[in-house]
């Protein structure tokens, strides 16, 4: 079965259901409204993020649904990317947003997970000014604040 | 869902005025209160929204790196909290977020790590504890809010601990010593405060099963348990009487986990019996116990009393999971012998389980369906809106370790072609010549055959080999015809028709790798044979040429490892 989503500029774009069910939303909407010709619109998404969505859900149409993890230990956690997904991501900054953004409102948790594992390795090995820097982050701190919680935390600053 | 730093997500991220260093958090949090609501504007531009919302800024901090297994193991990383409180360093948007990720999970590896004074000041923020041993730890640290704690009877103060965090989800306890007035007080702290347990583990404990039974009773939304080198006493008379009792049974718990040593106290398999709505069941045949004392395997005798616990009291149960970890599976102890696995699946019901209808939207009561293996991806049916809990909840996936796939455990897959969609085995083989274990293959491949031909709703099919020499006396598996031996097996798994129109992935591995195992030091190294590459015309010829494979050839072959 097919399913028409339209963009926030209205764009339609027509996906297997199994694809369009990547997002846990649209899977929901579908439930909840019953099958339909009807498209379903996102007005929270432009074409050209959808485009890229739909991109990841149709490479990753087969992947097992993720259990949610309950016992989250960052002890045991992986920040590796699959070489496709890594080179899914491999777009400017503002899309690379965008996407994440996107997955977070179609709940779609994988490549959400992908799109912040991203910028977590973009932060890797960065001082402070350099992640304001690179992502125009304001230091709102007052020079007293920063002079507090760097002390409070010094004893991290070799490890 | 978008970042407004109004009242309420002031609130949401707002420091408890119990805290140290009030003055400077207060001061901190009503600035950001004030501030407009407006998006930042940077160096080059204004800062994107996504970096706006806490929820974003929250999940990107989840994958900073806080420990590392550079220069460590991965049992035992090392704290690397440098990144992440750098990132708290960012702005005040990140510091509110990101920080108690950094104190979220705290170990005894922290405690060598951090000053106390640090650990004391964010004990508020810690969620989860993992305390086994009391060194650097004052007795006393003011965790209030933990949800997971791991800890033992070498913590001191470990029962007030307890009490003081009634908001506990998981727990994990250790009693080095069992008969002692500080596991007494830690089981009356449990007993007292852990009305919202959902996990608990015991580790090597030795409780009478009357105290068990009543510290259960005070976690009614208790869920999963677990027992590892635990031994439960159990007495007759008492059994039998509660038994019959109303009272005494435990509906929420759904999974019950025995670890390690539980091959040798069935005192534990009597705890099942308490357990009316049990779906899982898992059983660790760890090598040895604490003392490093090899356990006894899981005899035919207590297969069958296991069996007819389950039979008689878990109605909904619908999987087993016998886990071998690979050193169990190198010394080919601890594997169930084939009869032994069918009488565990047999054990779980294949009768409908029949629930009171009371409205027009409650499911039917289907078949309930059974698989020996670990669960994954279980179906439900729709909850029925009358609030009574569904009975059809039917398995879909079957793993398994197996020494081999022999007819009775066939057919009690084959019992299971309605709902299966994924099977994946792994079938271990003891076998130093190459050609025995090229016909062990075969045989399970023919069985696996039968399987494939039966299960018609199959989506996922895999199949793996665990095939183990000798490192001193292995065999080089190259030759031509001992590779296409093989797969000759291989092509056993098409002789009949499969029913499976919907298999979208089948996968088979292993045939040519060996683990060549010394024994003497339990290690082992892995061969694979480089694989060989036929065009399908010439596959067809040597399969003609190799029909009679020349045996005497394979065990006159060099021995190298």
């Amino acid at each position: 079965m097919t399913i028409t989503l339209t963009s926030l500029d209205n764009l339609e774009f027509k996906v297997d259901k199994d694809v369009a069910e990547r997002s846990v939303l649209i899977k929901n909407m579908i439930e909840d409204v019953g099958e339909s010709d009807s498209p379903i619109p996102l007005p929270n998404v432009t074409s050209a993020v959808l485009k890229k969505v739909i991109e990841y859900c149709e490479h990753h149409r087969h992947d097992p649904v993720p259990v949610q993890d309950e016992s989250d230990d960052p002890r045991k956690r992986s920040n590796d990317i699959e070489e496709w997904d890594m080179k899914f991501m491999q777009v400017d900054q503002e899309m690379l947003f965008e996407i994440i953004l996107a997955a977070n409102y179609l709940d779609i948790k994988p490549l959400l997970d992908v799109g912040c594992k991203t910028v977590a390795n973009i932060i890797k090995g960065k001082t402070p000014e350099e992640i304001r820097k690179v992502f125009n982050i304001v230091n709102d701190f007052t020079p007293e604040e920063e002079a507090q919680i760097r002390k409070e935390n010094e004893w991290a600053e070799d490890r | 869902m978008s970042y407004n730093p109004s009242s309420d997500s002031v609130k949401k991220l707002s420091v408890p005025q119990s805290s140290p260093d009030v003055a400077f958090k207060t001061k901190f949090v009503a600035r950001l209160g004030s501030s407009s609501p407006r998006p930042s504007q940077g160096q080059h531009g204004p800062t994107h929204r996504a970096l706006l919302i806490p929820e974003v800024v929250a999940r990107i901090g989840h994958f900073i790196p806080l420990y590392s297994t550079y220069l460590s193991s991965a049992a035992f990383p090392r704290l690397t909290p440098k990144q992440l409180l750098r990132c708290t360093r960012v702005c005040r948007l990140w510091f509110h977020v990101l920080t108690p990720l950094l104190w979220a999970v705290v170990d005894d590896s922290v405690a060598r790590m951090i000053p106390m004074q640090a650990i004391q000041r964010n004990a508020y923020r810690i969620r989860s504890l993992y305390r086994l041993h009391n060194f650097g730890w004052p007795s006393y640290v003011a965790c209030t809010k933990l949800t997971h704690l791991t800890t033992s009877s070498w913590i001191v103060g470990v029962d007030e601990l307890i009490r003081q965090n009634p908001s506990l989800e998981r727990l994990e306890w250790c009693s080095k010593a069992p008969h002692t007035d500080i596991s007494v007080r830690v089981l009356s702290a449990i007993q007292q405060s852990m009305g919202r347990l959902r996990e608990l583990k015991l580790v090597e404990c030795t409780l009478k099963l009357k105290d068990l039974l009543m510290i259960l009773r005070s976690m009614p939304v208790l869920r999963r348990l677990e027992f590892e080198q635990t031994t439960i006493q159990s007495s007759r008379d008492l059994y039998t009487e509660m038994f019959h009792s109303a009272q005494l049974n435990f509906p929420n718990i759904r999974h019950v986990s025995l670890g390690r040593g539980f091959s040798e106290c069935e005192g534990l398999f009597e705890i099942l019996a308490f357990c009316p709505r049990l779906e899982r069941l898992d059983l660790d045949s760890g090598t040895t116990n604490c003392d490093g004392r090899l356990t006894r395997k899981l005899s035919a005798q207590s297969t069958e009393t296991l069996a007819t616990i389950l039979s008689r009291s878990c109605p909904r149960l619908r999987a087993i999971e016998y886990w071998t970890p690979l050193e169990s599976s190198i010394q080919r102890i601890h594997l169930l012998s084939g009869d032994q696995y069918t009488s565990l699946v047999k054990a779980i019901h294949t009768t409908p389980v029949s629930e009171p209808r009371t409205s027009p939207k409650s499911m039917a009561p289907s078949r309930v369906n059974n698989a020996c293996s670990s669960m994954n991806g279980i179906r439900k049916s729709p909850v029925e809106t009358s609030g009574i809990e569904p009975t059809s909840a039917t398995p879909v996936s079957f793993k398994a370790d197996l020494l081999e796939l022999d007819m009775s455990m066939t057919v009690a897959l084959m019992d299971l072609c309605h709902t299966l969609e994924t099977i994946s085995l792994r079938i271990h083989v003891y076998e130093c010549q190459p050609w025995r274990r090229h016909e062990a293959s075969r045989w399970n491949f023919k069985n696996i055959s039968c399987i494939l031909s039966a299960c018609q709703g199959l989506q996922t099919f895999e199949l793996d080999f665990l095939a183990f020499s000798k490192a001193d006396g292995g065999f080089s598996d190259t030759s031509t015809a001992s590779v296409l031996t093989a797969n000759q097996g291989a092509l056993m798994l098409f002789e009949d028709s499969w029913r499976c129109q919907g298999l979208k992935r089948l996968s088979i591995s292993g045939l040519h790798r060996t683990f060549h195992v010394n024994y003497h030091s339990n290690s082992w190294e892995r061969t694979e044979v480089p694989q060989i590459q036929y065009a399908p015309i010439r596959m067809k010829e040597l399969l003609q040429v190799a029909e009679t494979p020349d045996l005497s050839e394979i065990q006159d072959e060099p021995r190298s490892g």
